[in-house]
């Protein structure tokens, strides 16, 4: 949670609270008015967030290796048990770089996203 | 359209009133100016007046009706924010076009609409330019134009130009009055820029802690200001100390004042007894240079020594050591370019109005 709070905090921070109440003088109620303003200028701090706690969630083996539990088992850990059950097989080869293509792939798309719409757009 | 009415509005933050019992009432069409040092209170009465600022007291009318509890998002208001407060992550056509689409305006009609109010701050052709991308008098001038394209009933201006250099500033006021003539909306202008609110109101209130001191056209204000702080307001001054010494014989009801070791002519102070301490006001640009000669009817002279001189094109501003008091003179005439540099040098000056702004001590 701290890691997806602290850019989302800061985003607010360095937004103007005017924006939104211009928003509002032009008619828009509260909820129109962080929709179609502050969320959309929140968003590359809240794709930070998420990009953030994607990665550290992706890396905390250790932990997630004590706390698994047999209803919710992270697909690096299932992985890791296949390790022991079957030693390296072809398959258990390609279950690793499918794992390694899927972090890749969710990091390429959310920079796309924030680099595409947002940092070439917006002043801050 | 509609008028404006306050009554009694209060608002404090924590322990501080940012607002104390403020009344008045704008015609319906007319251009009022809230005028004030920052900290006065002028903003916080428009923010409650567009709804962003919840008062604690008072009541704000939309012509009878009163509007408290309605959302600043049904007010049919317009306001100018002073950071202009453009959707930087929008083009300037969806900026302009936000407020119809609230209103859910169909496509032509916005195209139209949106295309017209470009046209009216001119700046046709910037639709698809991002904000960041146009000069800060194109943004001012795109802000306007997104105020206005929704025609609301009541135009808000937030120091709308008091982030602007002097050259732009003077455009966009004549644009403002210029809109304002030709809209003929319900307009209230905040700003602490005294020659601002002069240039572009019906009617000016002038503020200080709170309290609106007080109100009227740009004309009474100047002629007849009620109290010292609104004289120090509004232009350049003299204060300077006098005693009241007799009626005037020519104009009934008015005072001759003794000031400055002669007797003046003042507007004001009628009924202080004669004898009665008071403050003078004397502007600058009332005070004439004067050469030899017979003092005409009205006048006063008094001897001088110039001891500062600023020379700034449209005129002279010059420092005269007069009766132990030090006077600020400002020269418009031909004779501004002589006394450009002419510091030590003994003058003569003509008094012919003044205006009584306090009874007792002077204040410096």
């Amino acid at each position: 949670m701290p890691y997806m709070l602290r850019p989302v905090l800061s985003a607010f921070n360095e937004m103007d609270p005017s924006l939104e109440e211009a928003a509002r003088t032009l008619g828009a109620g509260r909820w129109r008015a962080f929709l179609t303003v502050t969320l959309p200028l929140i968003g590359p701090g809240v794709l930070a967030g998420l990009l953030l706690s994607f990665i550290i969630g992706f890396n905390e083996f250790t932990v997630i290796i004590f706390l698994y539990g047999p209803k919710n088992l992270p697909a690096s850990v299932w992985l890791w048990n296949m390790l022991f059950m079957y030693g390296i097989t072809p398959q258990f080869a390609a279950a690793v770089a499918i794992m390694q293509l899927l972090s890749f792939a969710v990091l390429f798309v959310l920079v796309g996203v924030i680099g595409r719409r947002y940092l070439q757009g917006v002043v801050f | 359209m509609a008028s404006v009415k306050i009554e009694g509005l209060i608002k404090r933050f924590g322990k501080t009133v940012a607002v104390d019992a403020v009344s008045l009432q704008v015609a319906d069409g007319a251009l009022a100016t809230l005028l004030g040092p920052s900290g006065c209170g002028k903003t916080t009465i428009l923010r409650c007046i567009a709804g962003l600022a919840e008062p604690d007291a008072g009541g704000i009318y939309f012509g009878d009706r009163l509007v408290n509890d309605v959302p600043t998002s049904h007010r049919r208001i317009g306001l100018l924010f002073q950071r202009l407060a453009l959707f930087p992550h929008m083009r300037v056509f969806d900026n302009v076009a936000f407020g119809l689409r609230m209103q859910k305006r169909s496509r032509a009609e916005i195209d139209e609409r949106v295309r017209k109010a470009l046209d009216l701050v001119r700046l046709p052709g910037f639709e698809q330019r991002y904000p960041r991308q146009l000069s800060g008098g194109q943004q001012q001038r795109v802000a306007l134009a997104r105020t206005i394209v929704t025609e609301p009933e009541i135009l808000l201006f937030d120091e709308p130009l008091s982030s602007l250099d002097a050259k732009l500033r003077e455009e966009l006021k004549t644009e403002i009055r210029r809109l304002h003539l030709e809209t003929g909306k319900t307009t209230i202008y905040v700003t602490h820029d005294q020659a601002e609110a002069f240039a572009i109101s019906d009617k000016v209130y002038v503020m200080n802690e709170g309290r609106v001191e007080q109100e009227g056209t740009p004309l009474d204000l100047y002629v007849k200001p009620a109290s010292p702080f609104v004289a120090a307001f509004i232009g350049a001054n003299n204060f300077v100390p006098g005693t009241a010494a007799a009626p005037d014989p020519s104009r009934p009801g008015a005072l001759l004042v003794e000031a400055l070791g002669c007797r003046i002519r003042a507007e004001g102070g009628a009924g202080l007894p004669v004898g009665s301490p008071l403050v003078l006001l004397i502007r600058p640009e009332d005070i004439a240079i004067r050469g030899g000669g017979e003092p005409g009817p009205d006048e006063a002279v008094v001897r001088g020594r110039i001891t500062g001189s600023t020379f700034a094109g449209a005129h002279t501003a010059l420092e005269v050591e007069a009766a132990g008091h030090t006077v600020k003179v400002s020269v418009y005439g031909p004779e501004r370019f002589a006394l450009a540099r002419s510091v030590g040098q003994e003058v003569r000056l003509g008094l012919t109005r003044s205006t009584v702004v306090g009874a007792g001590a002077a204040r410096g």
